[in-house]
C-alpha cells in the first residue's frame, strides 16, 4: 500500500507519528494540530537487524571497558544477567567472583585477563600426532579434529557440531553449555563460529538478538510475518497505555501497536481493550452470530445474499429489494445518511429482558458491525483491483493522463485506513459508557461512516470512457471529505484519551 | 569427516562401545546388567536391575526397556520398567522420571537444575547407577506417582509392605 502518511524517509532519522501528519493538507487547522502534538504523541526509530547488532555490540564493548574481560565473555555475563547492565555492575561491585560464580564463569582476577597459563601451556605441548578419543562417538582423532573448550573439555568437532547445532536449532537457546559432565561454563561466540556451519550461527546471533529485544521494554519485534525490523520505543508503559495509542510503523511499512503487539493500527481504542475485545471475539468466533455476519438472507423473499462490495446497499436479485446489510431494513427508511443503524439504542429500562441477554444483544451489535467492517475493507479492495483494471483500459484508450489515473488506488488507501480505524470504533463504542461523550463520539463516527459508504458506493459505479473524468471528480472530492471526517474523529478521541476524559463501561487502569 | 556425519551412524557407533564397554568391565558390584534386545536392533535395549541392599527392593530383579533416539547421546535415551515399579518417581506405566534423562529445556516437574541434565557424555551406565539409588532415595520434590508419594511420606512401613508384596509376587514366591 502507498500509505505515505506513515512511511519515514530514512530508516535511521528519528521521527514522530501522530495523527496530525505534518504531510497532511490542512495546514490552517493550527490550533487544533498545536493541542495535538502536545498530547498522544510518541517518537520512534526503525532498526534493521544491523542497527540492532550494533547496538547489542556497543552495549558490551561498553561494559569490557569496565569489566576487564574479552568480548565474549561480557556477553556472557550479560545474556546472564538478562541484558541488565546496572545489576550486573551492582554484583560486580559487592563480590566480583561471586559475581563471575553465578553466571558460571570462571573468574580471572583484574591481573590477568588472558587464558590460564596452565591450560595454554598443556594445549601447546600436546604433540601433533597424539591421538584423542571422543568420550561421545567413540572414535580416535587426531588433535586437530578435535575441539578443547576454554574450561578443558576436548570432544570431536563432528560432536561439537551436531551438539551445539541441535541446541540452536531445535531448542533456540543462545546460552549453551559445554558437553563436559557437570561442566556448566558456556560456550562463547568465538567457538560457535568455528563449530557450526555460517546459517546455524546466523541463527544464534539472532537467538541473542531476541534476547536483548526480550530484556529491553523500549525495543520490540516488527510483528509482521519475515519482517525484520526492530523498533526502538521509549516512555510506552503500562501506565502510559491508558492514555495513549502508541501505533508505530517500521522502516517496511508494517503499522503496528508498540503496546500490545497488535499487527495493526489500532486507534482510537486503547490496547487494554482491544485485547479484551479480540478475547470476547475469539470466544464468539465459533458462534453463528460470526456465520451470520458473512452471509445474510434478503429480509423480503428469503434468498441467501452474500456480501460482493464493500458498500452496505443491498439489492436482491431476485426480487429487486433494497436494504441496508446493517439493520437489514428497507434502504429508504435511512438511504446513506443513516443515523438508525450505527447506533446501539440502550433499551427501556423497564424491558424485561434480562441482563445476560441484553449485554449479549449488545455484543452482538457492535460485533457484527466491527467483522462488516473487516469484510468490507477486503470487498472494497477486490472490487477495486477490478475497477483499477477499467481505468487502466480507459486510460490507455487515451482519455487521460496515467497520474490523472491514480485516484482510484488513494481512494481505496483511505478506505482501508477509514475502515479499520470504524472497525475499533465500534469495538469502543462497546466500552463506553452512555452519555453525552459516547453520543458526541458516536456522531463522528456516523458522520465518517456515511462518507465511507459513499465513497465505497462511487467504487461499484461503472467506469467508460466519457463519463470517467466526472467520476474522477467526485471520487477526488469524497476522498478528501472522507480524509478530513477520519482525521477529525482520530484528533478528538486521541485528545480525550490523554486527557482522560473517557468514562468506560469497565476498568481499564 | 562429513562420511561419519549422520546421526544414527554416530548413534550405533556409540551405542556399540558403550556394549562393549558394559560386557567387557562388568557393572560395579554386578547391580545390573545392560544390553540390546537384539543383534539387529542396537535401540532397543534390555537392563536386568538388582535391587539394592537394604531398601524394600533387596532381592528383586528388575526388567527395563531402554528406547534409544536416533541423535543419541545428543538427546537421551528412554526408560520403562517392564512391569511397572510401585515407586515415587516412575509413573504408573513404568517411564523413570529422573532428571538425568531430561534435556535441559524439558522439564515437567519445573524444579530441576540444568547441571542434573542430560548431557551427550553421560551413558546408560551412569544412568542406571543414577536409577539404582533413586530406588533406595526417592526424590519426593518431582514426584511422578503422586499416591505413591503420599504413601511413602505418610506411611513408610505401608510402602515398604507393597514394594516388597511385588516383589515376592514377581519372583513367584
Amino acid at each position: 500500500m502507498s500509505d505515505t502518511d506513515y512511511s519515514p524517509e530514512d530508516s535511521d532519522a528519528e521521527y514522530t507519528f501522530s495523527d496530525d501528519d505534518e504531510s497532511t493538507s490542512y495546514a490552517d487547522d493550527a490550533a487544533v494540530r498545536g493541542k495535538a502534538k502536545a498530547k498522544g504523541q510518541i517518537t520512534f526509530r526503525s532498526f534493521s537487524p544491523d542497527d540492532l547488532q550494533g547496538m547489542i555490540d556497543k552495549d558490551i564493548q561498553d561494559l569490557a571497558a569496565i569489566i576487564p574481560c574479552e568480548l565474549p565473555i561480557v556477553s556472557i555475563l550479560l545474556r546472564h544477567f538478562h541484558w541488565d547492565r546496572e545489576r550486573l555492575l551492582e554484583k560486580y561491585a559487592e563480590d566480583a567472583c561471586e559475581m563471575f560464580q553465578s553466571a558460571s564463569e570462571p573468574y580471572d582476577p583484574p591481573a590477568s585477563p588472558v587464558l590460564p597459563p596452565n591450560k595454554r601451556a598443556r594445549f601447546e605441548n600436546s604433540s601433533p600426532d597424539a591421538t584423542y578419543l571422543c568420550k561421545i562417538c567413540y572414535d580416535d582423532y587426531s588433535a586437530d579434529e578435535t575441539f578443547e573448550t576454554r574450561c578443558g573439555h576436548r570432544f570431536c568437532i563432528m560432536c561439537w557440531q551436531a551438539y551445539l547445532e541441535s541446541k540452536i536449532k531445535e531448542d533456540g537457546q543462545c546460552t549453551i553449555k559445554c558437553m563436559g559432565e557437570a561442566c556448566r561454563t558456556v560456550v562463547e561466540e568465538p567457538a560457535i563460529v568455528k563449530l557450526v556451519e555460517k546459517p546455524c550461527y546466523e541463527r544464534y546471533q539472532k537467538l541473542i538478538q531476541e534476547s536483548y529485544v526480550a530484556a529491553n521494554p523500549a525495543l520490540r519485534h516488527c510483528p509482521h510475518p519475515s519482517c525484520t525490523q526492530t523498533i526502538y520505543c521509549q516512555g510506552v508503559s503500562g501506565s502510559t497505555l491508558a492514555s495513549i495509542v502508541p501505533t508505530v510503523c517500521c522502516a517496511e511499512d508494517h503499522l503496528f501497536c508498540f503496546g500490545c503487539g497488535l499487527d495493526s493500527d489500532h486507534k482510537p481504542l486503547v490496547c487494554k481493550l482491544v485485547k479484551l475485545w479480540l478475547k470476547n471475539a475469539r470466544e464468539d468466533a465459533g458462534t453463528a452470530s460470526w456465520i451470520k455476519a458473512n452471509t445474510r438472507t434478503c429480509p423480503k423473499c428469503e434468498q441467501s445474499i452474500e456480501k460482493a462490495g464493500g458498500c452496505n446497499r443491498m439489492l436482491c436479485r431476485h426480487c429487486n429489494y433494497q436494504f441496508c446489510w446493517l439493520c437489514m431494513r428497507k434502504w429508504e427508511a435511512h438511504g446513506y445518511n443513516d443515523s438508525v443503524c450505527s447506533t446501539w439504542k440502550e433499551p427501556d429500562p423497564d424491558d424485561n429482558a434480562t441482563d445476560a441477554k441484553r449485554s449479549l444483544e449488545k455484543w452482538l451489535f457492535y460485533f457484527d458491525r466491527f467483522n462488516n467492517h473487516e469484510l468490507s475493507s477486503k470487498l472494497d479492495q477486490s472490487l477495486a483491483e477490478r475497477a483499477t483494471e477499467r481505468v487502466v483500459e480507459v486510460q490507455e484508450a487515451g482519455n487521460m493522463s496515467w497520474i490523472e489515473a491514480k485516484f482510484m488506488e488513494s481512494a481505496v488507501d483511505e478506505l482501508t485506513r477509514c475502515r479499520r480505524t470504524l472497525k475499533w470504533t465500534y469495538a469502543m463504542a462497546h466500552f463506553l459508557a452512555a452519555g453525552n461523550k459516547k453520543q458526541m463520539f458516536e456522531d463522528l463516527q456516523m458522520n465518517l461512516e456515511a462518507a465511507v459508504e459513499d465513497l465505497s458506493q462511487l467504487l461499484e459505479a461503472p467506469i467508460e470512457a466519457d463519463t470517467v473524468q466526472s467520476l474522477r471528480h467526485k471520487m477526488i472530492d469524497k476522498t478528501a471529505y472522507v480524509k478530513k471526517r477520519h482525521e477529525l474523529l482520530r484528533q478528538d478521541t486521541a485528545a480525550r484519551l490523554s486527557e482522560g476524559s473517557w468514562e468506560w463501561t469497565v476498568e481499564i487502569d | 569427516m562429513s562420511a561419519r556425519g549422520s546421526g544414527s551412524a554416530t548413534a550405533l557407533r556409540r551405542l556399540m562401545t558403550e556394549y562393549k564397554q558394559l560386557t567387557s568391565q562388568g557393572s560395579p558390584d554386578g547391580m545390573f546388567t545392560a544390553g540390546p534386545v537384539s543383534e539387529s536392533d542396537f535401540f532397543t535395549w534390555e537392563a536386568l536391575i538388582v535391587g539394592p541392599e537394604d531398601t524394600p527392593f533387596e532381592g528383586g530383579v528388575f526388567v527395563a526397556k531402554l528406547t534409544f533416539p536416533s541423535d543419541y547421546p545428543l538427546s537421551p535415551f528412554k526408560m520403562k520398567f517392564d512391569p511397572p515399579l510401585f515407586h515415587p518417581n516412575i509413573y504408573p506405566d513404568g517411564t523413570v522420571c529422573i532428571s538425568i534423562l531430561h534435556t535441559p529445556g524439558d522439564d515437567p516437574t519445573q524444579y530441576e537444575s540444568a547441571s542434573e541434565r542430560w548431557s551427550p557424555v553421560q551413558s546408560v551406565e551412569k544412568v542406571i547407577l543414577s536409577v539404582v539409588s533413586m530406588l533406595a532415595e526417592p526424590n519426593l520434590e518431582s514426584g511422578a506417582n503422586i499416591d505413591c508419594c503420599k504413601l511413602y511420606r505418610d506411611n513408610r512401613a505401608e510402602y515398604e509392605r507393597i514394594v516388597r508384596e511385588s516383589i515376592k509376587e514377581q519372583l513367584g514366591l
